[in-house]
C-alpha cells in the first residue's frame, strides 16, 4: 500500500511539473443577504489545478457568519476540439450548515461545453440533507433528494482568454452552493488580470507570458418562487478577491 | 430570418401561456403581493379576531385533508371531498385544505360556493393556506377577501390533551423574514406549553426526493435548513404540504413531513386524505374520481378502513 502511495505521489509531482497551465488561488471576501440568515460576510478559497493538459482539480472552500462551512472537490478531465473543449466535472460538495445542524453533501457529475464566448453544462446530482445530531438507530437523521438537474450557462464579453472579461449567466450551482433545480441563481462577473508578468512561475514549461495576479468581482442573485410562476426576491450574494496565477 | 422565426415562436408560446393556467410573467415578478405583504395583512386579521380553539369530544380524532383542487369549472372532486366530511359524524369538527384552490383566473366564486357547505349551518370550519396558482395574475386580494389570513394557528382541545395547528403561508415558494421571526417566536413560547402534537401546515413541500415533484419546486435551501432546524428544535412533530400531487411520509430530525395527493378534478390520481391523531399518527388516502378499482390506502397498522 506504502509503495502505491509512493507512486501516485510520484505521478503527480511529475505530471504538475510537466503541466503547462498555470495554477491559480484566489482568496475572495463576500458579503451576502437572503430574507433567512439576512446579513452575513465571509471568506472563499478557490484554486484550479492543472495537473496536466487533459487534466485539472478544482478546490474551494467557504466560511462565513451564518456560521455554514462549504468544501467542494472536482475532478475534471478536459478535452480539446477543433472549437472550444469538451469537459467532464465529477464533484464531491459538503456543506456544514452549524447553525441549522445540518450537513449537505451532493455529488455530482456533468458535461460541459466551453466556447471562447459561451459556456453551456448539464448534468446531474444527488443531494443528501443529513442531521449533525444523527442517532445511529434512528431511520430519520437523514433525507436524500436522488435527483436534480445541474445547469449553467455562461456567456463572456470577451474571449475566454482576454486578460479581461465580463460575464453573465445562470445556474443553479456554484462551487459552494447546490441549488435543486427549479432555483436558479443569477450571476453577473468580471476580472482583470494586472499587468505584471512572470513575477513568480513554478515552472519553466509554462506556455507563454503569465499575468500573475487578477482581480475578480461576482454577484450572485437568487429568487424565489420562479417555478412557483410567483418569483420574488431571496437573496444576493456579492465577492471580491484577488487571485494568484503561477 | 431564423432568428426571426425563433423570437417569433417564443413570443406566441408566451401569448398562449397568459392568460390561461400559467402565469407565466410570474416567473419574472409575482404580480400579488410578496410573503411578507401576504404575512402583515394575514397578521391584521388575526390581530382583530384572535386564534380560535376547537374542542374535540375525544383524545383521538381524525381530520379530513384537501388539497390541490385547482378548480376550474368544475367541483367533481371537491364535493365529494364535502359530502364525505360532512356525512362522517366522527370526524373532528374541522378540515384542512393545503391550498391551490383554483387553477388560474377567478373561479373564487364557484370554489368558495362548493366549500363554504361546510361552514353553513354545521358548526365545522375549514381551515385554509394559500397556494401558488391562488395567488397566480394578482389574485392574493381574492383569495384574502374569501378565506381573509394564511398565517395563523389554533389549538385542538380534547378531554386530555391539546393538539397546535399552525398555519405557514408559503405560496410563493418562501416564508419571508417577517413570517419566519414570527414563526420562531411562535414555537419558542408554544413549545413550552404541554401540547400533545404540534402539527404545522402549508403549501410548498420541503424536500424533494421523486420523480413526483419533478415539476414542483421548493423553498431555497437556506430556508429548508432553517425550517427543518426550527421545527426539529421546538417540537413539531408533523408538517403537511401539498403542492406536488403526489403523497409521500418522510421524517427527518424527528419531524414527520407528509405530503399530500391533489384533489383535482380530472386528475388520475386524485385522493384526499384522512389524517387520525392520537398518540400516533394514521393516514388514510381515500380515493376520488374515475379509479380502476376502489381502494383505500392505510399507512399505519391498526387503523381501520373506513
Amino acid at each position: 500500500m506504502k509503495k502505491l502511495l509512493y507512486i501516485f505521489a510520484g505521478l503527480l509531482v511529475t505530471a504538475a511539473v510537466s503541466a503547462k497551465k498555470p495554477y491559480s488561488i484566489t482568496l475572495l471576501g463576500e458579503y451576502g443577504y437572503n430574507t433567512t440568515w439576512e446579513h452575513f460576510g465571509g471568506g472563499e478559497l478557490r484554486a484550479n489545478l492543472p495537473i496536466n493538459d487533459n487534466f485539472e482539480l478544482d478546490v474551494a472552500g467557504e466560511g462565513h457568519t451564518a456560521r455554514v462551512y462549504t468544501f467542494s472537490a472536482t475532478a475534471r478531465p478536459v478535452f480539446q476540439l477543433p472549437v472550444g473543449e469538451l469537459f467532464l466535472d465529477g464533484t464531491l460538495f459538503y456543506s456544514h450548515v452549524q447553525r441549522n445542524r445540518i450537513a449537505d453533501f451532493v455529488m455530482a457529475a456533468s458535461i460541459g461545453y466551453r466556447m471562447d464566448y459561451v459556456s453551456v453544462q448539464v448534468g446531474t446530482f444527488c443531494q443528501i440533507f443529513g442531521d449533525l445530531d444523527y442517532n445511529y438507530h434512528a431511520l430519520d437523521s437523514y433525507n436524500v433528494d436522488p435527483f436534480n438537474v445541474l445547469y449553467r450557462l455562461q456567456v463572456n464579453v470577451r474571449p475566454q482568454t482576454s486578460p479581461w472579461n465580463l460575464y453573465f449567466g445562470g445556474t443553479d450551482y456554484t462551487e459552494l452552493e447546490y441549488e435543486r433545480h427549479w432555483q436558479p441563481i443569477f450571476f453577473l462577473g468580471a476580472h482583470y488580470d494586472l499587468p505584471f508578468y512572470n513575477v513568480f512561475s513554478r515552472s519553466d514549461n509554462l506556455k507563454g507570458n503569465i499575468r500573475n495576479f487578477r482581480i475578480l468581482a461576482e454577484v450572485y442573485c437568487k429568487p424565489t418562487g420562479m417555478f412557483h410562476l410567483d418569483a420574488s426576491f431571496y437573496g444576493i450574494k456579492a465577492k471580491l478577491g484577488l487571485g494568484i496565477r503561477f | 430570418m431564423k432568428k426571426l422565426y425563433i423570437f417569433s415562436l417564443i413570443a406566441l408560446t408566451l401569448a398562449a401561456c397568459t392568460p390561461g393556467n400559467l402565469d407565466i410573467l410570474g416567473m419574472f415578478y409575482t404580480r400579488s403581493e410578496g410573503a411578507d405583504q401576504r404575512f402583515e395583512q394575514s397578521m391584521q386579521y388575526n390581530d382583530q379576531h384572535g386564534y380560535c380553539t376547537i374542542t374535540v369530544p375525544q383524545d383521538e380524532y381524525h381530520v379530513y385533508i384537501a388539497s390541490d383542487t385547482h378548480v376550474d369549472f368544475t367541483t367533481l372532486n371537491l364535493d365529494t371531498f364535502v359530502t364525505d366530511y360532512l356525512a362522517d359524524a366522527t370526524a373532528a369538527p374541522f378540515c384542512l385544505h393545503l391550498g391551490d384552490f383554483i387553477n388560474s383566473v377567478g373561479h373564487y366564486d364557484t370554489c368558495y360556493a362548493h366549500l363554504s357547505r361546510i361552514w353553513n349551518g354545521t358548526g365545522d370550519t375549514c381551515f385554509c393556506t394559500v397556494g401558488n396558482h391562488d395567488i397566480y395574475y394578482d389574485q392574493w386580494q381574492v383569495w384574502r377577501s374569501f378565506f381573509q389570513t394564511s398565517s395563523y394557528w389554533f389549538v385542538v382541545q380534547t378531554p386530555a390533551h391539546k393538539d397546535l395547528y399552525i398555519c405557514i403561508d408559503t405560496g410563493d415558494g418562501t416564508m419571508g423574514s417577517k413570517q419566519r421571526k414570527w414563526l420562531e417566536a411562535l414555537l419558542s413560547e408554544q413549545s413550552q406549553l404541554g401540547y400533545r402534537h404540534i402539527i404545522a401546515f402549508t403549501h410548498t413541500h420541503i424536500f424533494k426526493m421523486d420523480a413526483s415533484q419533478g415539476h414542483t419546486s421548493n423553498m431555497a435551501l437556506e430556508e429548508t435548513y432553517e425550517l427543518c432546524d426550527l421545527f426539529s428544535r421546538y417540537g413539531v412533530d408533523l408538517v403537511l404540504q401539498g403542492h406536488s400531487h403526489a403523497r409521500n411520509i418522510s421524517p427527518f430530525k424527528d419531524v414527520q413531513y407528509v405530503r399530500v395527493d391533489a384533489l383535482e378534478d380530472h386528475y388520475y390520481n386524485a385522493f384526499y386524505t384522512i389524517m387520525h391523531v392520537g398518540k400516533e399518527y394514521g393516514w388514510t388516502f381515500v380515493p376520488v374520481g374515475p379509479q380502476d378499482e376502489d381502494k383505500f390506502e392505510v399507512y399505519a397498522p391498526g387503523v381501520p378502513h373506513l
